[in-house]
């Protein structure tokens, strides 16, 4: 039964799939790590699910080579994301008999919540994670309402669904290698504790956009308590896109022109500047030998200000944002990216997060933040959970204990 | 010449005899063309394509509208009142439903429009009510009666409100799947293609302008007398067998000495073939239609023809047809229809033979002469299950609306930025120094 402790962590993306191996006894380690473009999916989405299993299962059996062959690896846990994937906040509502909130008010207004949650939700959906977003006692907010007197107590519930026919299609990519999924959470949640910085302050009130290929999942942080979750349909692809629209050339040119010379601000440097497709990397199959810079520059500034008024619209509508944007996942190694975000998010302070936890050294760049982040948080729901384990409850503090 | 098959399209015999139509043979019924126009912007075009006597077919304008069927009834279209009991002919007031019910209460109306029709070119202007709700219905009536149908819809300004787009695009997915042939033109586009200084009204004619060449080649190709090879309508039916699929179509002009390469070009980065329901290569079937202002020469349409082909596929099927117009001048105009994904649904039995196409496809390449054509041909038109790079667009992903916005849509097409004018201006404050 060693084997249990191997576990496979998969992070799917439009462009590339992250598989790491990990060990999870006595400590988390990586034992065996690959990377390779993912084919059958674009903007989160499974266009092609063949095509999609061919390529996760030919890179998670080069992470299992690369961790050793004689282990075969037995579990997996994934990363959902994409336009099917959907958060809302429910409350549960219980009015305080005795006056000082009880250990049985908290089940009640939760369990009130669960009910209301579970009503919401339809039928084609299934729930990723729920977590308590607070307390709320007599409207006002509460950490810990335990022993605090009120009438009326409200547990607000944050809960994440995702669309049933696409998760089918997502266990079904490891279960066919014979794995089982343990476990199953949300891309911006994992991304988010990837690039933590172990500082109460930054930690606790803090925005993790994870700009991928085809998706932008993002999570708010009150207080060290999730606010919301949500993902913009809009990723690096689709500045690739524009980029190709409209400078005329050829996806795979406008895909390397955007790495190369990428900037999300148009710059009046760059008005007159213009770049030679012929001279970059030789062949030229599109029609303009020149593109222009400035326009480059502002297809792409046009399409990051966009996505980033759409977060702001988003996690404004639940509460004024203040504290720190924590950038990551591969569009958040464009240049002047912290700078526009910055602009826009009220002049807060942006970082560009890469994965910091000591166990993946060697993965610290944007674009392995939601896989890296993946492993930690099934490590650390392992642990809860044996902890908690046999006692009634564990499921709560799981949660609770996590954020 | 009466049955195009792809071994033609690769000798078009300029030359041949007039095509032996049955001369002594009784005469079959004239084709019977009806274009019509649903909603007000669309009354309008029709109105117009009316007055410029471009071809013969018959107009007609549906409208829930007194006021703008009167004003197309002047230029002589035939009108058709939707709904005058629901509406009260003061048009429908933005609400797709109202539209769609106006077209269901006038249905017999429709259904003896339609009747004896050979094909119906619908117009439909998208986001307010007629154009969004009856073009619906009468594209359904139309596949019902078995009339094919050929679907042109413009799309609102992203400026017209979250309304607006959603109807539109409810309206484009149900018009998408019940017409043989589809194709967007999106309003948003326009501020792309204007030259600097054009005004609101010149920007409306650039749309007008796809439109109306593209029926207009559509009902010339079918009608054509003056050029020597035609399609007819059998032939173009095929080209759309089935409902639902994704139609290519482009057009292109040139003008003087280098009218050959203006036009290719033009039809090559035509913004009509980026949109959601067209595909940009690949297609299986292709119907290239060349007008010319003097007789063009064999060398001329061959490779014009095989430029097209390399660029847009075609290789189940192409039909091409050209048309002498001495009023073009020196002018050169190159239409394009096709259709791809006609055998999606047949995947499992034909067998891919392993043998690739050269790579030559890319426009602006060399051109190339070579026998990829006849025996090749059924394998290469299997699209391949790897992404095509060059398909642009998100076109194999549903296509889903984020909270009224069409993401997929390039940001600074939404927001109606010319990119040329913007550098332009931005050159003209930083003192206009040279370019290079």
């Amino acid at each position: 039964m060693a084997q249990d402790n191997i576990l496979a962590v998969i992070d799917i993306g439009s462009a590339e799939t992250k598989v790491l191996v990990v060990d999870l006894e006595p400590q988390l380690q990586v034992i065996g790590a690959f990377c390779a473009k993912t084919e059958g999916m674009r903007k989160g989405e499974i266009v092609n699910l063949g095509a999609l299993k061919e390529s996760v299962h030919s890179v998670i059996g080069q992470a299992e080579k690369l961790a050793g062959a004689a282990r075969r690896v037995r579990g997996a846990c994934l990363a959902v994301s994409g336009a099917l994937v959907g958060g809302f906040s429910v409350k549960g509502l219980t009015s305080v008999k005795s006056g000082v909130v009880r250990a049985d008010d908290k089940d009640a207004a939760r369990a009130d919540a669960f009910d209301a949650c579970l009503h919401r939700i339809p039928e084609n959906r299934h729930i990723v994670q729920h977590m308590l977003r607070r307390y709320l006692l007599d409207r006002r907010q509460r950490e810990e309402p335990l022993g605090l007197s009120g009438r009326e107590l409200t547990y607000d519930l944050w809960v994440i669904d995702a669309d049933d026919t696409y998760l089918t299609e997502l266990y079904q990519i490891p279960n066919r290698l014979g794995m089982t999924v343990r476990g199953l959470f949300p891309a911006s949640l994992a991304s988010a504790e990837a690039v933590r910085t172990f500082a109460q302050i930054m930690d606790d009130n803090r925005l993790v956009i994870d700009i991928g290929a085809g998706t932008s999942d993002f999570v708010l942080f009150r207080d060290g308590a999730v606010v919301c979750t949500g993902v913009i349909p809009v990723g690096g692809e689709h500045i690739t896109n524009d980029m190709s629209r409209g400078l005329q050339i050829r996806m795979e040119d406008a895909e390397r022109l955007k790495i190369k010379y990428g900037n999300a601000y148009a710059r009046d440097d760059d008005v007159f500047a213009e770049i030679d497709l012929d001279s970059f990397e030789g062949e030229l199959k599109g029609f303009s030998k020149h593109v222009s810079r400035y326009k480059m520059e502002l297809i792409t500034e046009l399409r990051l200000r966009e996505l980033f008024t759409l977060i702001a619209k988003k996690i404004n509508a639940e509460e004024a944002f203040s504290g720190t944007v924590f950038l990551t996942g591969g569009t958040a190694q464009m240049e002047g990216i912290g700078k526009l975000a910055s602009a826009i998010f009220g002049n807060a302070e942006v970082r560009i997060g890469e994965p910091s936890l000591s166990f993946a050294r060697a993965y610290a760049e944007p674009k392995y933040s939601t896989v890296v982040g993946l492993a930690k948080l099934y490590r650390d729901a392992l642990s809860q959970k044996r902890e908690a384990l046999g006692k009634s409850g564990w499921f709560r503090r799981f949660f609770r204990g996590m954020f | 010449m009466e049955n195009f098959e792809e071994k033609q399209s690769a000798t078009p015999d300029g030359n041949a005899a007039p095509g032996n139509a049955p001369a002594g043979t009784p005469l079959p019924p004239p084709l019977r063309l009806k274009v019509v126009g649903v909603g007000g912007a669309a009354t309008r075009m029709v109105s117009q394509l009316c007055e410029s006597k471009a071809f013969a077919a018959e107009f007609v304008a549906a409208d829930t509208s007194v006021s703008e069927l009167a004003a197309a009834e002047r230029f002589g279209v035939r009108t058709v009142l939707l709904g005058e009991n629901i509406t009260g002919g003061i048009g429908a007031g933005t609400e797709a439903s109202r539209g769609a019910a106006a077209a269901k209460a006038s249905e017999e109306t429709l259904r003896a429009m339609l009747a004896g029709t050979d094909l119906v070119v619908l117009i439909a202007s998208l986001g307010r009510g007629t154009g969004s709700g009856a073009s619906v219905e009468i594209v359904n009536l139309a596949r019902e009666t078995g009339v094919p149908s050929v679907c042109f819809a413009t799309t609102p300004f992203s400026w017209e409100g979250v309304k607006s787009t959603e109807q539109a695009s409810v309206a484009i997915d149900a018009l998408h799947a019940n017409s043989n042939a589809f194709i967007l033109i999106e309003n948003n586009l326009i501020a792309q293609t204007v030259a600097s200084g054009g005004s609101f009204s010149e920007g409306f004619k650039i749309s007008d302008r796809w439109i109306e060449s593209g029926v207009t080649a559509c009902c010339r190709m079918l009608l054509n007398t003056s050029g020597r090879m035609r399609v007819d309508l059998a032939s173009f039916k095929n080209l759309f067998p089935n409902v639902g699929t994704r139609t290519l179509f482009s057009v292109g002009g040139g003008e003087g000495g280098n009218a050959q390469e203006e036009a290719l070009t033009e039809l090559f980065r035509c913004p009509l073939l980026k949109t959601r329901t067209s595909v940009s290569s690949d297609a299986e079937t292709l119907a290239i239609h060349i007008e010319t202002g003097t007789e063009p020469s064999l060398a001329f349409v061959n490779e014009t023809v095989q430029r097209v082909k390399d660029r847009f596929g075609g290789d189940l099927r192409t039909l091409s047809s050209y048309a002498v117009n001495p009023a073009l001048g020196t002018r050169l105009e190159i239409c394009v229809f096709g259709a791809a994904g006609l055998r999606k649904a047949s995947r499992v039995v034909h067998p891919v033979p392993k043998k690739k196409k050269q790579d030559s496809v890319m426009p602006g390449g060399v051109l190339v002469l070579g026998a990829d054509d006849d025996d090749v041909a059924d394998g290469n038109a299997e699209p391949s299950l790897a992404l095509d790079d060059r398909l642009g667009g998100f076109a194999e992903t549903r296509h889903r609306l984020f909270e009224g916005k069409d993401l997929d849509t390039p940001t600074y097409i939404r927001k109606q930025i010319n990119l040329d004018k913007t550098l332009a201006k931005k050159k003209k404050e930083f003192g206009g120094a040279p370019k290079k």
